[in-house]
């Protein structure tokens, strides 16, 4: 057994083993849903990180900096990453006072509306359900590829570790395991591409080399590649690129429920804006890492193929053993992090949201009965659990493509009705239920004609930008002739007062701290980028 | 120059992320309202 394969498979074992003595404690189901409420910072900063975070950053989007568009990528992550600071102080906060055990049961209280409540929760399963096959996916290729055992194999192994320990764990051993697994793959972006850089003869010499890359041109340009191989297209098109999806995986990160769920298990509301801050912060500093570093490996070797192994590569051909295996690691735990939230969001959703819908027996006896809602939970768990075993064993593997086709559906169909959901007054049960579905189908039926089939829209009319205009348009049918409840009125009133505990002077200037912690960071990668990327390329291009 | 207006984006959006974060953390919590 190779270096590589003992320490991604002791880090699974230890995952496991934290997974399963944090689970000996839950007892309840607002502990098994939502950590019964009393995650810490820290806690709720590496579960919204490492949710966020899979295969898709560490494989995908480094693939696309050695690619040739890390400057692209960075334009990209630093507007995504502003989804945490705009959507705690638009839409997280506001959850978090909602106390609820789902994201779509706080649509249901708002709304007053079970359907509203299913429908969230459908998405949620079909969303996020596509996407853990897509990490899944990328996790499995990886361990198999390391260890030299079959894919088969390899799924059956990264299934039973997710899956055994958000089952018998839930929230609170996700928490944990996830902030541990924050450390793991901050550590590994961090000393993995600073060693990379200065193996390669230091920021200077790389970016000389780079420059000159006659089959890469351009590859450090602010549009990045240019030419035949540009597969972003010319110049202006790639930059436009990263914006309008720097703007998609910010409304991701402000509204989807695999990030705003988190929120739900904050201990407080300073607590959720406190994490909404240092999540931006770790992101804004970790990309500088991953894209500078993933191009950088071109200096090593400018063709490794699929272009989704390029940190995989220099793990295992290019680093020190011991840091090389800190480096696998890390992408695994990017990977097993966003699936173990994701497999634990659909079971609590099938669960939680869709089942009561359907059978008023059993909504009366998961009220009485605290104990057999929590055997229900994890029973459910399991078997979404066993279905997405089988369809990864089945689907063609597509990382990259699937993570992002994920990512714009929840953008399109959630994005405004949560949004509007706190900020509109207006806003009826019927309009938030006609916007989510048809945001949500418009997003679907579009990009899935666009990446797996032959449909071709220019930027501007990327499926997310008509996805977002749908779902508002019927937002806006659906309200007309409709009004707003007294009991709509009264709810909404009550999430928009600040709740007592909250307003304290010493507290508000302490979470004050944390902006600018953020501001730091902000200049502290500045700096970095100055002195490790501007001066030297603006010194070799003349 | 556009590599140097990448860097000032950089650094200029978080930046101003924060300085508004702030704000409104402030103006809603102090609890003055």
């Amino acid at each position: 057994m190779s270096a590589f394969t003992a320490g991604v498979l002791v880090s699974f074992g230890v995952y496991l083993a934290i997974g399963t003595f944090v689970g000996r404690r839950v007892r309840s189901v607002a502990d098994y849903y939502v950590a019964n409420r009393r995650a810490p910072t820290l806690l709720v900063t590496g579960s919204l990180v490492a949710s966020f975070l899979s295969t898709v950053a560490f494989m995908g989007e480094v693939g696309l900096a050695y690619e040739g568009y890390p400057i692209v990528l960075l334009i990209l992550a630093v507007l995504n990453a502003s989804g945490y600071v705009i959507g705690v102080l638009l839409f997280g906060r506001y959850l978090q006072r909602a106390r609820t055990l789902t994201v779509p049961e706080y649509f249901r209280l708002r709304f007053d509306s079970r359907r509203l409540q299913a429908a969230a929760g459908i998405t949620v399963i079909l969303g996020v359900g596509v996407y853990l096959v897509a990490v899944t996916q990328g996790v499995s290729l990886l361990l198999s590829d390391i260890a030299g055992i079959s894919f088969g194999a390899a799924l059956l192994i990264v299934w039973v570790t997710y899956t055994l320990f958000t089952f018998i764990a839930g929230s609170p051993g996700v928490l944990v395991t996830d902030t541990v697994m924050f450390g793991v793959f901050m550590l590994a972006g961090v000393a993995a591409m600073t060693w990379l850089t200065i193996d390669a003869g230091g920021p200077a010499s790389v970016v000389e080399s780079l420059t000159a890359m006659q089959e890469k041109p351009d590859l450090l340009a602010a549009h990045g590649l240019t030419g035949e191989a540009a597969s972003l297209g010319p110049p202006g098109e790639a930059i436009a690129w990263a914006v309008i999806l720097g703007v998609v995986w910010a409304t991701v990160v402000a509204v989807s429920p695999w990030q705003t769920s988190r929120y739900l298990m904050a201990r407080d509301e300073h607590t959720s804006l406190r994490s909404g801050f240092l999540a931006m912060a770790s992101l804004i500093v970790l990309y500088v890492f991953l894209a500078l570093g993933g191009a950088a490996i071109n200096v090593f070797r400018g063709n490794v193929d699929p272009t989704e192994l390029a940190f995989v590569w220099a793990a295992q051909n290019v680093m020190p053993t011991a840091l090389g295996v800190v480096a696998i690691a890390g992408i695994m735990a990017a990977g097993l992090s966003s699936s173990t939230t994701f497999l634990s969001l659909i079971g609590f959703s099938a669960s939680r949201d869709i089942a009561p819908a359907l059978s008023a027996r059993r909504r009366a006896e998961f009220d009485e009965d605290d104990r057999a809602a929590l055997r229900f939970s994890r029973l459910v768990m399991l078997a979404v659990g066993l279905v997405v075993l089988a369809v990864t064993w089945e689907a063609p593997p597509a990382v990259l493509t699937i993570g992002y086709f994920a990512a714009t559906l929840f953008a399109g169909s959630w994005g405004p009705v949560a949004i509007g959901s706190v900020h509109h007054r207006g806003m009826t049960e019927r309009g938030a239920l006609w916007g989510l579905v048809t945001g949500f189908t418009v997003v679907f039926v579009l990009q899935a004609f666009v990446e797996f089939g032959d449909l071709e829209l220019p930027i501007w009319a990327h499926p997310v930008i008509i996805g977002v205009v749908a779902n508002v348009a019927a937002m806006w049918l659906g309200n007309r002739g409709q009004e707003v409840t007294a009991a709509q009125r009264e709810y909404r009133a009550s999430l928009v007062r600040i709740p007592e505990p909250a307003l304290q002077p010493a507290r508000a200037r302490a979470t004050g701290r944390f902006a600018f912690v953020l501001g730091a960071a902000a200049v502290g990668t500045g700096l970095l980028l100055t002195l490790t990327y501007l001066v030297p390329y603006l010194d070799a291009t003349g | 120059m556009l590599e140097v207006a990448f860097v000032v984006f950089y650094v200029l959006v978080p930046l101003a992320i924060a300085g508004a974060g702030w704000w409104v953390v402030r103006r809603d919590y102090e609890g003055r309202r």
